[in-house]
């Protein structure tokens, strides 16, 4: 089977404003089309796995397969291939999702830098061709800022219609003065949106930042999120689940036009 | 009285916090609000706006960007320095805000 181009996309905006959605449908809706996806979780305070349909289980971090080089740096260990440590740390989920949480913190300690190095290990090592990721960042500016997003090809900020959720968007852009960063592209996911003026006062907030997507408030993936399962399960034909599957349509020829730019004259 | 309120993003902690601040003050009391999140919100729950919000120093910052000597040396002082006053005499003070990413500190 000829696999579409592999991209790597992350989620990123305030708590609430619907990012394991995006990305939980997203991630189902991708592999569907026959992407091999990875969806990270890196929240320590995990919520990705219901929005894709997976029994929420208690995940250990990743130390077991970090270990520290010559520098005393903790990396990935060197004896397995990136794609071995997913394949033994990720779950399987449905439409053949393969799914890998950052993992509980379950003291009062620091989060453990061999975890978090093994997890950036596999959100950066992994073979870019072969591997669709979706990564849920954690909620607010934290993490992401801390240099997690900037792993991504494509940085979608997912802004509801309320001020707070703005505020926090246009913190978030600010991950693009990295000078490490990969992101080729920062957008817009409005989510939630009511009506039309709803989807103005966003796009007129962020200006610059290009709306790749726009999902309508959509009672039905409330109630999955009442319920406790995924949108893509509850409704496949749910208006936002359909708006998501625009998203992809749209990532998919971001990423073509890239991939043939690449291979260009 | 002191009261911490944590919860889920999107939960309704700030709208909480703000909304809860706002009426012990209107009841008398003597209210400092603080916003303890790395992406602070809870100046627009209070009222203050979004601009008040956005442009609010954040005290970290602004002691790590000051001489140690020039720093208060009370709580007092720190609210007085950093707070702000906003509707119904609620202070708010904003404790750290991520306003630049770092590279390779998850």
């Amino acid at each position: 089977m000829i696999r579409p181009p592999a991209f790597r996309v992350a989620v990123a905006g305030k708590g609430g404003s619907g990012k394991s959605m995006i990305a939980g449908t997203l991630a189902r809706l991708l592999a569907r089309r026959g992407h091999q996806v990875l969806a990270l979780d890196s929240d320590p305070l995990p919520g990705l796995a219901i929005s894709l349909g997976i029994e929420p289980g208690d995940e250990p971090m990743l130390e077991a397969y970090s270990q520290q080089d010559g520098a005393g740096e903790w990396r990935l260990v060197r004896n397995l291939k990136t794609e071995t440590i997913v394949r033994r740390a990720a779950r399987s989920g449905p439409d053949g999702v393969l799914f890998l949480q950052f993992g509980k913190v379950r003291t009062c300690s620091p989060v453990p830098a061999s975890s978090i190095q093994a997890f950036w290990g596999i959100a950066t090592e992994l073979p870019a061709g072969a591997w669709t990721i979706v990564h849920d960042l954690p909620a607010g500016t934290r993490q992401p800022f801390g240099g997690w997003a900037v792993a991504a090809d494509v940085l979608l900020l997912v802004v509801e219609p309320t001020q707070k959720s703005i505020l926090s968007a246009r913190r978030l852009t600010g991950v693009t003065e990295l000078s490490s960063s990969r992101t080729r592209l920062v957008g817009v996911v409005a989510n939630k949106v009511r009506s039309a003026a709803d989807l103005d006062m966003t796009t007129a907030a962020m200006p610059g930042v290009e709306l790749i997507a726009a999902v309508p408030f959509d009672p039905s993936a409330a109630a999955a999120d009442r319920d406790g399962i995924a949108p893509i399960d509850r409704d496949p034909g749910a208006p936002a689940v359909r708006a998501v599957d625009d998203l992809a349509d749209r990532l998919e020829s971001i990423a073509a036009e890239s991939t043939s730019s690449e291979e260009g004259p | 009285m002191k009261i911490a309120i944590a919860g889920k993003g999107g939960s309704g902690k700030t709208t909480l916090a703000g909304t809860l601040s706002r009426l012990l003050a209107r009841r008398g009391f003597e209210v400092l609000a603080v916003d303890g999140d790395a992406n602070p919100n809870l100046g627009l729950s209070l009222g203050l706006g979004l601009q008040m919000t956005a442009e609010l120093v954040a005290a970290r910052q602004e002691l790590d960007l000051t001489p140690v000597d020039a720093h208060p040396t009370s709580i007092e002082g720190i609210i007085g320095r950093f707070g702000v006053v906003g509707p119904d005499g609620v202070q708010l003070i904003q404790v750290s805000r991520i306003d630049h990413p770092v590279s390779g500190c998850p």
